[in-house]
């Protein structure tokens, strides 16, 4: 079966930085080259890409390389969070 | 989708280094963990050997039926009495899972749904992602123009999982 849902490579990068807005430019390309491991294209062509097959899992039930990056950048961020509120913590006995 | 070598790798690892040829699993009955409230005299378990694919794909099917309100862990044991029509069998099922949770520890689901069971992490944690990974989704969904009413009905099919949060 054909999917039909298909976007732009430069929608991806801009729905990344609209959803995440304190994600780096390095962050998002990081990936950006994910979605292209999962996808087998690359980025640089102005081409339309199925998103949807980033959403697929594999046989085993393990989600793609892209939302893998999407997890670690998320745990990154909760890291991130509980760091800021232990230094807080500390100059605030 | 294709596997890196890396991927490959630990599969290989996984079905080398983890020895799983006993005939019956150990049962060590702490009754601490999620394991091993369920039984509380030592007893014979069979080993049904359940490799990787198994052990992800029902761990998937788990989280597929739970209803967002039930805890996981009070859902597990329902759900392999409802699906294996038993409870011996569930029970037997139990230990099986908990076997292939431990060798099958580095696989990143597998490990996630083991630590919940066991109290190490919060069941929050497994539907924040899902909730992140569905906010993408729907904002990718929205910006596609060519939509049609077939393949609506083949994406909600394919991404009921998501479509919950």
């Amino acid at each position: 079966m054909k999917l039909l849902w298909t976007i732009q490579w430069s929608d991806l990068i801009k729905a990344l930085h609209e959803l995440y807005p304190n994600w780096t430019n390095e962050q998002i390309s990081r990936l950006i080259i994910s979605a292209e491991k999962d996808l087998q294209q690359s980025s640089n062509e102005k081409n339309d890409f199925e998103f949807l097959l980033l959403f697929m899992e594999d046989d085993e039930g393990c989600v793609g390389e892209f939302l893998k990056g999407v997890r670690e950048q998320l745990e990154f961020d909760k890291n991130e969070y509980i760091e800021k509120i232990k230094n807080v913590l500390i100059e605030y006995p | 989708m294709g596997k890196t070598s890396e991927q490959l790798v630990d599969v290989l690892i996984d079905e080398i280094v983890q020895k799983n040829d006993e005939e019956y699993l150990t049962m060590n009955i702490t009754k601490n963990t999620f394991f091993e409230q369920l039984t509380s005299e030592k007893m014979l378990i069979k080993n049904r050997h359940m490799r990787r694919r198994i052990t992800g794909l029902l761990i998937k099917d788990i989280w597929l039926n739970k209803l967002y309100k039930i805890k996981l862990i009070d859902y597990v044991f329902d759900y392999l009495t409802k699906r294996f029509d038993s409870k011996i069998i569930a029970n037997e099922i139990n230990y099986n899972i908990k076997d292939a949770c431990y060798r099958y520890r580095n696989n990143y689901e597998i490990n996630l749904f083991c630590q919940i069971l066991t109290g190490q992490m919060e069941e929050n944690i497994y539907h924040y992602q899902m909730k992140e990974f569905a906010r993408i989704l729907q904002y990718l969904i929205k910006l596609c123009s060519n939509i049609s009413s077939e393949s609506v009905c083949n994406l909600i099919i394919r991404f009921i999982l998501f479509l919950n949060y």
